[in-house]
């Protein structure tokens, strides 16, 4: 338990500063598919490995892997507007997942402006950015108003997403806000996980792994990282 | 009530710049309190008491237990404690598992916690005077939503020769009856790696239950394979390096009447070929950390 901030000396300030240590550990989170009932679940030993193939055979298509063509979807924004990953052919498209009263949104989008700095860096560079809400109807975060709000008051330049039932979310194994996606421009996704590497919802972390998936991909080089794992509230499905 | 979530953004901006309102504004609703308790009801010079941070959470919200988690971050601890006091580790109560929509699986706290800590009296500490220790801490409350929150509280020791048990001393009794020991060799309970998967046997169980500790080499799957009611619990590591260990909590309930949970720490290499028979932590045991639930 090494992320314990522990002293023994005097200290007076309540601070937020929670786990101070980076969270090095890159752990590939191969999105499972989506699954509604989980307090039911038969956790039964069956044999894994058949039970593995079956998975990936069936659902291939229908989930995010790192390397394979990212899950198409259609979505209206807060205007009411429909926005698909079809409309970005060709682009480097950024996926946030978006709660905006969660506090590691908050931390990004109004303590730090990390996501808007990403934003203002690469938009000219043929970067997309779209912010995906997937919490349910009545959860934190939920609902076409909140979100118009929350995108004025954060200032933000892209569009919010209204993924209600969860969908597109589940496919892509989205488990936190914010969890990001990278799409490169030939469709295929590059990175899945964290936005940087400070976990508490401290002001933003030393290395940002979007922005230097995005720098690597304009510069023609593969991703370095393609997963963490991603930090942050659940996903209010 | 009012609307917690509406709440959180200026609450969350308010601790950031260290307004002294920030935790009067996180009273209603109040939905973590934490009080630091202690065992004795004085401090001996030279011995080791147990304090510790209590905390009461409501119904339904939980707080995270510093292990493998999909979301959210565990409270910090900071014990404050004059000169010449020694603040030993936390120790964490056990936890259960979340399981929530979008196939997330957390580790948490529900309802009351105690996080104990050991505090060690310097052996020149002066009889008839009163100590002031403090602690702090910081977390993160979730139910469906999540929300920032931060409180301290301070405890006043007399100094003195002899002490009794305090008023709140049955909590730390419980806590160590709860608190995770060695496996018993004679419980019949087995933990091995076999094929890259991490593998306990505890024949006779209804439920076993592995809860990864923050440090453990990564485990895949636990929400599916993290549980098991067939005495057998199989969880695939993920590419462990050589000096990997699987460190964490394992509960095993068994149904004869009353059902029980006892639960156990482990704490073994990753790799089978860095274990040596010698160094298996099974083999002494005193405390089963046995445990009615």
């Amino acid at each position: 338990m090494t992320n314990i901030l522990f002293r023994s000396l005097f200290a007076g300030v309540v601070s937020l500063s929670l786990c101070g240590g980076a969270y090095a550990q890159n752990t590939p989170t191969t999105p499972p598919p989506a699954k509604d009932d989980h307090k039911d679940h038969d956790h039964s030993d069956h044999d894994h490995k058949d039970h593995k193939h079956d998975k990936k055979d069936k659902k291939k298509a229908e989930t995010a892997k790192i390397g394979e063509s990212a899950p198409e979807f259609a979505l209206k924004d807060t205007t009411g507007k429909t926005v698909s990953l079809a409309d970005f052919k060709g682009k480097i498209v950024v996926l946030e997942w978006f709660n905006a009263d969660c506090p590691f949104i908050v931390k990004h989008h109004k303590n730090a402006t990390t996501f808007n700095d990403l934003h203002t860096k690469y938009n000219g560079k043929g970067v997309v950015f779209l912010a995906i809400c997937s919490s349910a109807e009545g959860n934190q975060g939920s609902g076409v108003e909140r979100n118009a709000k929350a995108k004025t008051d954060f200032k933000m330049e892209y569009p919010i997403l209204m993924d209600a039932d969860g969908k597109v979310g589940k496919t892509y194994g989205a488990k936190t806000t914010p969890h990001c996606f990278v799409i490169a421009a030939d469709g295929k996704l590059v990175y899945n996980g964290a936005i940087d590497d400070d976990k508490s919802t401290d002001p933003a972390g030393k290395t940002n792994y979007v922005a230097k998936a995005i720098d690597e991909l304009l510069a023609g080089k593969p991703v370095s990282t393609p997963t963490t794992k991603p930090y942050g509230c659940s996903v209010k499905y | 009530m009012d609307n917690p979530i509406r709440n959180a953004a200026f609450l969350m901006a308010s601790t950031i710049l260290g307004l002294g309102a920030a935790h009067a504004l996180a009273d209603p609703p109040k939905l973590v309190s934490m009080t630091l308790i202690a065992e004795n009801d004085a401090l001996i010079p030279g011995q080791t008491l147990e304090i510790g941070l209590r905390f009461e959470i409501a119904p339904e919200w939980h707080l995270y237990w510093p292990g493998q988690n999909d979301s959210g971050f565990p409270p910090t601890i900071e014990v404050t404690a004059p000169k010449g006091y020694a603040v030993g580790e936390p120790r964490w109560p056990n936890p259960t598992r979340h399981p929530a929509p979008g196939e997330l699986l957390d580790h948490v706290l529900e309802k009351e916690a105690l996080v104990v800590v050991p505090l060690t009296v310097p052996a020149d500490a002066v009889t008839g005077t009163k100590v002031t220790l403090e602690a702090a801490s910081s977390w993160l409350v979730c139910k469906n939503a999540c929300l920032p929150g931060d409180g301290t509280s301070t405890i006043t020791l007399p100094v003195a020769t002899a002490a009794k048990p305090g008023s709140k001393a049955g909590l730390f009794v419980a806590a160590r009856a709860s608190r995770p020991g060695p496996i018993d060799p004679a419980s019949g309970i087995s933990c091995e790696v076999r094929r890259g998967r991490f593998q306990v046997l505890a024949p006779g169980s209804t439920v076993l239950r592995f809860f990864p500790a923050a440090d453990s080499a990564p485990l895949k799957d636990l929400l599916k394979d993290g549980e098991s009611k067939r005495g057998r619990i199989s969880i695939a590591l993920e590419d462990p390096g050589p000096d990997a260990r699987i460190r964490g909590v394992l509960e095993v309930v068994t149904a004869a009447p009353p059902e029980r949970s006892m639960f156990y720490s482990v704490e073994m290499p990753a790799d089978p070929a860095a274990a040596k028979p010698a160094e298996s932590s099974q083999s002494q045991s005193s405390d089963t950390g046995e445990t009615r639930r």
